[in-house]
């Protein structure tokens, strides 16, 4: 009985202790960039070369929703690269939705490669609103999305589905085309 | 010897936490990455990067077969319990004996026994108690369903992640957050036999704190007449239990988070009158009854840094009780009724701390340990008039475990995913269970997986030591052992049609049992030695305009290998479907489920038939902008079908409810987004 305390009490002490010091010593990796830092910087950098149809914004102190299908720890990167900044004006919202009929009143989503079994739902459930969807996978375009990523010899590049875009309302800066490594029109 | 095996899992734990804490990185390690926001898009093209695995898998790789419910399906359906959802699953099905809904899974459901072989999570959070083991799926579960955003059910045994009771399958409710809610929401609805439930629920977020508070009661007579065959006598009112049915559930859940922390607290309390005479007490008298309570607080850090580690550090407080008053002839004057009194008191608390960590591109390794010490695991008994205490019973005991879990991509198309899992008892022996499954994804749309896994569940201490008559204790149980085998092929038809298939055999050894003993007297033995085998297929639409369907239908055979009969509870042929068509630009969704079950025969020599059961559902949603209002009919077809008995029931076979019906308002007052 007593041991058994004793065990519980240094296990408490262990996991109150564990927390502080994991903001400690620096790992090797933490210089180089995952592909999803880079995935999230593209998330941000699109809200500022997509032009929303008038009266998405009531006004400028409405927020620009970047919301993530399903991804906790995407999120968090996410909510790493965007801090407190604003595009527009606009304060940004990074928010963790669900499923279809929460992302309609997203400005931008992102559905990562573990949800694509979902995108065919979704896209249906986003029918008629203005939402940059952002995907991941090859068949990511041909499923109605309008931003695809892909990774090339460790580099991230994107794919533009122009009609998809504009049956949404959405207008795409001509800079936002150029840079991208195909356009479907 | 115990202490030894104790004191060896803690120096197996330290280093990880040490090696954990070393690996943390720096809080500034985060800068770079916040810098990536001012790059253009074409310096981000130019960028390298390593490739890291994310984070959820979708079901086509996850390595177990894996049914996922959402709130949307809960609302347009009219789910009204996790055990309404459960019953729409692929090789599930559910029984009710009036008081408790008891879960099959792939041919298994045992007489008496409390859904043990099932492990129930909210939130991730172990919801089975320390006393009886029970997953609670009926109106007994504690959360309100509408605060339901989604159901997770892995088939198959996992232990190799959670250790005990993860036989058959793990159920992760996952609840609704501030952002799903939004502002105040109050929810009424109104059903068949007086039956009312009131819900109200506040979302806000602020900054970065989000909170969660929801509270409902749920209020039903139940049925004013139920007629059992059984006791049709003039002696007990010719076999009619009148206004015994009634079921009370109050619910209150509370979650704040912020950034990475998460806290949760949770309370349900639900109180059954039992109308079948259940353990020889006095037939059609109202007062015999069931009363379970369960709460909890869970407090929970989930991190991801740098470098991709994430951490998940859980610190958990439960109690449980359970108080069952049976009426009974007195002994003193038998034309009067006496309370026995039946009491479970249950207290734990536990921790849990993970790590997982992406190495050498996609391989995916997670450890953890985890440690539970059930503070209380008390069981009483006493009769009120004349007193006698027929049971007092105070346990407490203790869990310790550590787990590891490697997903190794071996090509493009082939991975692997190895785990182990060893759980140390105080006094049961340790168990060290594996798992194995190979994903292969030839090519796109197609998933083949290949997983064995060895599971196990240890006696709890209700099987053990309750010894009120007529129950006698065995505290010699064994654990009983699980090794399942299962080949799972998902193939996408098309861009809108998926079909999935899986054939698998299932070996139980040592299976806890009650059985009868002479005169009358009834035992929990380690006893059967069971196989099952079996085939599930699936097949999944969804057309352009929003017409979604499933349909399945699975075929298992589950025998005794010693007798080799058939077993008992277990129906070889289910089949379930759901449609689901949105109306009116999708203000409107009409749906349909339907399940059928094979006939079985009970553990009590008897027999139940086959039946169809239909419910229709119409959901409106954003009426006027800020109503939801659903109108459901339950067994649409009226069909008279009946449930096996569980042990102590005295009927040869439960009869449930004919056609029923449900309206239910909503009104959001806040944005929906």
């Amino acid at each position: 009985m007593k041991q058994r305390h004793k065990i519980g009490v240094c296990w408490i002490a262990l996991c109150i202790g564990l927390l502080p010091p994991l903001c400690g010593p620096q790992s090797a990796h933490a210089q180089q960039i995952s592909e999803y830092q880079v995935k999230a910087a593209y998330l941000y950098s699109f809200t500022k070369f997509v032009e929303w149809p008038a009266g998405t914004f009531a006004n400028t102190a409405d927020p620009i929703r970047m919301c993530i299908l399903n991804d906790r720890s995407f999120v968090a990167q996410l909510i790493q690269i965007v801090g407190s900044k604003q595009i527009a004006g606009h304060p940004v919202l990074v928010i963790l939705v669900q499923d279809g009929r929460q992302s309609r009143g997203c400005q931008e989503l992102f559905i990562s490669s573990s949800q694509s079994q979902e995108t065919l739902q979704i896209m249906d459930s986003l029918r008629g609103t203005s939402v940059l969807t952002v995907g991941e996978t090859n068949d990511f375009v041909a499923q109605g999305g309008i931003i695809n990523f892909i990774v090339q010899d460790n580099h991230v590049q994107f794919q533009v589905n122009q009609k998809a875009a504009s049956q949404a309302g959405l207008r795409m800066s001509s800079q936002l085309l150029s840079v991208a490594k195909r356009v479907f029109k | 010897m115990e202490i030894s095996s104790l004191r060896l899992v803690r120096t197996l734990s330290l280093p990880l936490l040490i090696f954990m804490m070393g690996a943390g990185t720096s809080c500034t390690a985060q800068q770079p990455a916040a810098d990536l926001s001012e790059a253009s898009l074409e310096q981000l093209g130019n960028i390298p990067v390593y490739s890291a695995s994310m984070h959820l898998q979708p079901s086509g790789e996850a390595p177990s077969s894996v049914t996922v419910i959402t709130s949307d399906e809960i609302q347009e359906h009219g789910y009204r319990t996790l055990a309404d959802i459960l019953r729409t699953v692929r090789s599930f099905y559910v029984t009710y004996d009036r008081n408790y809904s008891s879960l099959g899974v792939r041919g298994f459901a045992r007489p008496g026994d409390y859904n043990t072989r099932i492990l129930l999570l909210v939130d991730g959070h172990r919801m089975n108690d320390d006393v009886y083991d029970e997953a609670m799926i009926g109106t007994e579960f504690p959360i309100d369903v509408e605060m339901i955003q989604r159901v997770e059910i892995i088939r198959g045994p996992v232990s190799s992640l959670y250790g005990s009771n993860a036989l058959f399958a793990v159920i992760n409710v996952i609840t609704r957050q501030a952002q799903n809610v939004s502002g105040l929401e109050l929810s009424g609805e109104s059903a068949s036999f007086n039956t009312y439930k009131g819900r109200i629920s506040y979302g806000h977020e602020l900054g970065q704190f989000k909170f969660l508070v929801s509270g409902s009661f749920y209020g039903s007579r139940g049925q004013n007449q139920l007629f059992y065959p059984e006791f049709d006598s003039p002696l007990t009112n010719n076999g009619i239990a009148s206004h015994a049915d009634d079921d009370q559930l109050g619910t209150a859940l509370a979650t704040l988070s912020s950034q990475d922390f998460t806290v949760q607290a949770s309370y349900g309390t639900r109180e059954k009158g039992i109308p079948t005479g259940a353990y020889g007490t006095i037939f059609n008298n109202a007062a015999t009854r069931t009363t379970d309570s369960h709460g909890y607080g869970d407090a929970r850090y989930d991190h991801t840094f740098a470098g991709n580690w994430e951490l998940m550090a859980r610190l958990f407080l439960d109690r449980y009780t359970y108080e069952g008053t049976y009426m009974y002839p007195s002994p003193l004057d038998p034309t009067q009724a006496s309370p026995n009194l039946d009491f479970a008191d249950g207290e734990w608390w536990g921790s849990q701390v993970q790590v997982t960590k992406t190495v050498l591109r996609r391989n995916r390794v997670t450890a953890g340990v985890e440690y539970r010490d059930n503070i209380r695991q008390n069981q009483s008994n006493y009769n009120v008039n004349p007193y006698s205490l027929e049971l007092s019973d105070q346990r407490s005991s203790s869990i310790a475990g550590i787990y590891f879990q490697d997903e190794v991509p071996i090509t493009k198309s082939l991975a692997l995913n190895v785990g182990i899992r060893y759980d140390h008892y105080r006094d049961v022996a340790a168990s060290t269970d594996p798992r194995v499954a190979i994903v292969y994804r030839p090519v796109s749309k197609t998933n083949l997986k290949l997983i064995y896994g060895k599971a196990f569940r240890i006696p709890n201490v209700y099987e053990r030591y309750y010894s009120a008559f007529p129950n006698l204790p065995n505290p010699a149980l064994s654990p009983e052992k699980l090794g399942s085998t299962e080949f799972v092929w998902e193939q996408g038809l098309s861009d809108r049609l998926w079909f999935s298939t899986s054939a698998f055999h299932i070996d139980a050894s040592d299976l806890i049992s009650q059985q009868s003993v002479n005169n009358g007297l009834l035992i929990y033995s380690n006893l059967q030695n069971v196989e099952s085998n079996g085939i599930e297929m699936e097949l999944k639409g969804r057309l352009p305009h929003g017409f979604e369907g499933i349909a399945s239908y699975s075929f298992q055979e589950a025998k005794d290998r010693d007798s080799k009969q058939f077993l008992n509870d277990s129906p070889r042929h289910l089949g379930k479907l759901e449609l689901v068509q949105p109306l009116l630009q999708r203000k409107l969704f009409a749906s349909l489920d339907a399940q059928y079950r094979s006939g079985m025969t009970t553990f009590t020599g008897g027999s139940v038939s086959s039946f169809p059961i239909v419910n229709f559902d119409l959901f409106g949603q954003k009426i006027g902008r800020h109503l939801d209002l659903s109108v459901s009919l339950y067994n649409l077809l009226d069909k008279t079908y009946f449930d096996p008995p569980s042990t102590g029931v005295p009927e040869a076979s439960i009869q449930q409810d004919g056609r029923t019906f449900r309206v239910k308002m909503t009104w959001h007052f806040g944005e929906r987004r």
